[in-house]
């Protein structure tokens, strides 16, 4: 039916347009094509001749020129904004990458300084191990010091070679005879064997510092307040190759010689290659105090 | 003369009022101005073609913008914004073009 009644009459020309490209007919239709109809439309009303553009046409008042100067100012102030807009956001951007050089540079800085703190602490931490290093050696040597003081002040236990004397009373000894060993023997003997060279000495067993005294008590000597019964055994460290002739030079020793001559009391040396003699346990000092100290 | 005046002011109100654009507007604002641009450049042509007409030039200037605007807007919610404001400046300024072409060969005869 349709197709009958719409047979009739030929289809339509489809518009140039379609044929074109879509390029081409961006680069040819630039111009809005109102324009073209608008003037037609005004032409075909005025007649044949073409008029300018507002020449003789009614419709050009003051209120279409109202519209283009509100088009033309509503440009002007698309235009304006968007200048400003500009200005206002490039400062905007360059104050924010300015920032962000700033705090890139901050943080360089920061980064040197720690750096340099991170050095400065390691050259502490080596400075407080050499220090720390040389405090152990200084301790290990104090603690040589002391033993070595303790050695000479008898008391600390000492080994090394030396020689052993016997000491006995004569036979059949009775007081007032001369037989019997007095305490001023052991102390010469003693002070004989310091002269010659002996660097720790023991009395049976007890170790004689700077507080040792032999005394006679009764029939029996002491030997720091304890009482001895001959035989008495005297060790002395020292060179066991000088130790008994240089005692023999000395006053004690001669002293002996002569009691064991005309008397007939024991006087037995002996080298040994190893004495042990055990410290003085009885050497605190209840008053004493070093100079200086409180 | 006074389509000139009337520029003038626009732009001189626009730097010195410093209108504040909506943050939602903002996008649109460059693509509003290229649209304006191509009814400007248009409406020039038009005029020395012998056939301007203001009626014509006033809808073809807001509906310009309008549509540009617009078609950002709607790119911007399909997520293609960039791609279509792209498209939207790549064929105005080809009409840009032709247009000042256009007028280049009415005001120097080549």
């Amino acid at each position: 039916m349709t197709n009958q009644a719409g047979g009739g009459r030929p289809p339509p020309p489809p518009p140039s347009q379609s044929y074109a490209g879509l390029l081409s007919e961006l680069m040819t239709n630039t111009l809005d094509a109102d324009y073209e109809v608008v003037a037609s439309r005004r032409s075909a009303a005025t007649g044949a001749s073409p008029q300018g553009e507002s020449g003789g046409d009614p419709r050009s008042g003051w209120s279409n020129r109202a519209g283009i100067v509100a088009a033309v100012t509503a440009f002007g102030v698309l235009v304006g904004v968007s200048a400003v807009k500009t200005a206002q956001d490039q400062p905007q951007a360059t104050a924010e990458r300015a920032q962000l050089i700033e705090q890139i540079e901050a943080g360089q800085a920061r980064l040197d300084d720690l750096h340099g703190d991170l050095s400065a602490l390691q050259a502490d931490i080596g400075r407080r191990q050499q220090e720390q290093a040389g405090e152990a050696s200084a301790a290990s040597r104090r603690t040589d010091d002391l033993q070595h003081l303790a050695m000479s002040a008898g008391t600390a236990a000492v080994t090394g070679p030396g020689m052993v004397l016997n000491l006995d009373n004569a036979r059949h000894a009775v007081p007032g005879a001369g037989g019997l060993i007095l305490d001023s023997d052991v102390q010469a003997l003693v002070n004989g064997l310091w002269v010659a060279g002996a660097e720790a000495i023991a009395i049976d067993g007890h170790r004689l510092t700077a507080l040792t005294s032999i005394r006679f008590a009764g029939q029996a000597i002491t030997v720091d307040y304890r009482s001895l019964t001959p035989p008495y055994v005297v060790e002395a460290i020292g060179n066991p190759d000088t130790l008994p002739s240089r005692l023999l030079e000395t006053q004690g020793g001669q002293l002996w010689l002569g009691l064991r001559a005309n008397y007939g009391i024991t006087f037995e040396t002996q080298t040994e290659s190893t004495i042990t003699l055990a410290g003085d346990a009885y050497n605190n000092l209840l008053w004493a105090r070093p100079v200086g100290s409180r | 003369m006074i389509a000139i005046i009337g520029l003038l002011i626009g732009v001189l109100a626009g730097l010195f009022l410093e209108p504040t654009v909506p943050l939602a507007l903002q996008p649109y604002l460059p693509i509003a101005v290229v649209a304006a641009l191509d009814a400007v450049f248009g409406g020039v042509r038009a005029h020395f073609d012998g056939i301007f007409d203001d009626k014509v030039f006033v809808i073809s200037f807001f509906s310009n913008v309008l549509i540009a605007a617009l078609i950002v807007y709607l790119g911007d919610q399909l997520g293609v914004g960039g791609q279509l404001s792209t498209g939207v400046v790549v064929v105005l300024g080809i009409r840009i073009f032709s247009n000042v072409a256009a007028i280049r060969r009415h005001v120097f005869h080549a």
